[in-house]
């Protein structure tokens, strides 16, 4: 029973073909995601990271800033078209690493070759089974492909905005065991589950 | 010393795990080591995935004291540098044994104090991130010592964390996200000090 399991989810429906749906463990939050969990616990100002691609430069975050309504804090909810944060997904093929900063190619939101449509992140609310102390949330995003030629994804990533600026780190980058191709007009759905067992 | 070593050989058997959480528990006597125990933490409770879902998509939470209607986050919602004395939030012991994924805190809370059945609560301390490279290991830890000055003798059965989460209704919110049994009740002499860290792992 672990702490803390994260699940990938991965729906793919391409035209004139059955749906095909893919489940595996995530293993790679990066070392961002644990320098950003320690300096939020400790309330630092100043959380100088590097910005996941297509952000670009480092950025400083601070844990003790307020906001008038709406606060960013690991944060997911990118908008229709906005593939600079939540989930992306990528064409890359080198096994993630710890030191990971960014998705190794950015498959870019577009409707040209070797582009998809970003559709908008959605978060489901918790589940909670109170009889075996197991529960879950999940967060998702609809890639179209729109464009006239197959796109092939090889890698997925989660990238969370921070504060007032905001920033936007890398959290979590995975290689998917098998590559996903999309022909035109297909599309995928990726689903991040965050799992407890109490 | 001791901390690594277990992370260590714990990582070792557990290649590319997402998120582990180890708990340290330590007992001294007059600065003395009497009492050490480790064990892995299997204890986030539902409120952790309430709040997680408040942080990914900015939805308000209904977790915060029951409010309604359910307030926004309006700052960094995983507040735990809790000072000397402050016991409503950080790390937090108690005298309870049972635990459920619903729980919104301890079992059975022991108070900050010097009274009887009560312990001193130390300052909230922090370690920094230690990033492996070469292992694509990573861990960092909380830390907090309790300190009998009672009188008598105290029993710590579980440990938690609660954190600290500014909301749009103007209040602060104490909110549970840990819940631990220890493996075994530990009993504090009066003069005995109690040092609970927790060790968040990652393995990429």
């Amino acid at each position: 029973m672990d702490s803390f399991k994260i699940f990938v989810i991965v729906k793919v429906k391409n035209p004139k073909q059955r749906t095909k749906v893919y489940r595996f463990k995530s293993r790679s939050f990066v070392g961002n995601f644990l320098n950003i969990l320690f300096n939020s616990f400790q309330e630092n100002n100043g959380i100088n990271l590097p910005q996941a691609y297509p952000s670009s430069g480092s950025c400083i975050a601070s844990a003790n800033e307020n906001a008038t309504s709406y606060y960013p804090w690991i944060t997911v909810n990118a908008g229709n078209g906005d593939d600079s944060y939540g989930i992306q997904v990528g064409s890359g093929t080198t096994p993630p690493t710890i030191s990971d900063i960014t998705i190794e190619s950015l498959i870019r939101n577009g409707n040209s070759a070797g582009q998809l449509a970003y559709g908008a992140m959605t978060t489901i609310p918790p589940v909670i089974n109170s009889s075996n102390n197991t529960g879950y949330t999940q967060i998702q995003r609809v890639f179209i492909n729109q464009s006239s030629a197959s796109i092939t994804i090889t890698e997925v990533a989660v990238v969370a905005s921070f504060g007032g600026t905001p920033c936007k780190y890398l959290i979590i980058h995975d290689l998917l065991p098998t590559p996903v191709t999309l022909q035109p007009n297909g599309s995928v759905t990726i689903t991040y589950q965050f799992n407890i067992a109490t | 010393m001791q901390k690594s070593s277990y992370i260590r050989r714990k990582s070792n058997k557990m290649k590319g795990h997402t998120l582990k959480v180890y708990c340290l528990v330590e007992v001294k006597d007059k600065g003395k080591v009497i009492y050490s125990k480790q064990f892995e933490s299997h204890s986030f409770v539902g409120q952790w995935l309430q709040l997680l879902y408040g942080m990914f998509g900015q939805n308000r939470l209904s977790i915060l004291n029951n409010n309604f209607p359910a307030s926004a986050i309006i700052n960094n919602p995983l507040q735990m540098n809790a000072g000397s004395g402050n016991h409503n939030y950080g790390i937090q012991v108690g005298s309870g044994t049972t635990k459920s994924i619903n729980d919104t805190g301890m079992d059975s809370f022991i108070f900050n104090g010097n009274s009887a059945g009560q312990l001193a609560y130390g300052a909230m301390t922090f370690t920094s991130p230690t990033i492996n490279t070469s292992t694509n290991q990573g861990n960092f830890s909380v830390t907090r010592s309790f300190t009998n000055n009672s009188g008598g003798s105290v029993t710590v059965s579980e440990i938690g964390i609660g954190i600290l989460i500014y909301a749009s209704d103007g209040n602060l919110h104490d909110t549970f996200i840990i819940h631990d049994i220890l493996p075994s009740p530990i009993t504090l002499a009066n003069g005995h000090v109690l040092t609970v860290t927790y060790i968040f792992s990652i393995q990429t």
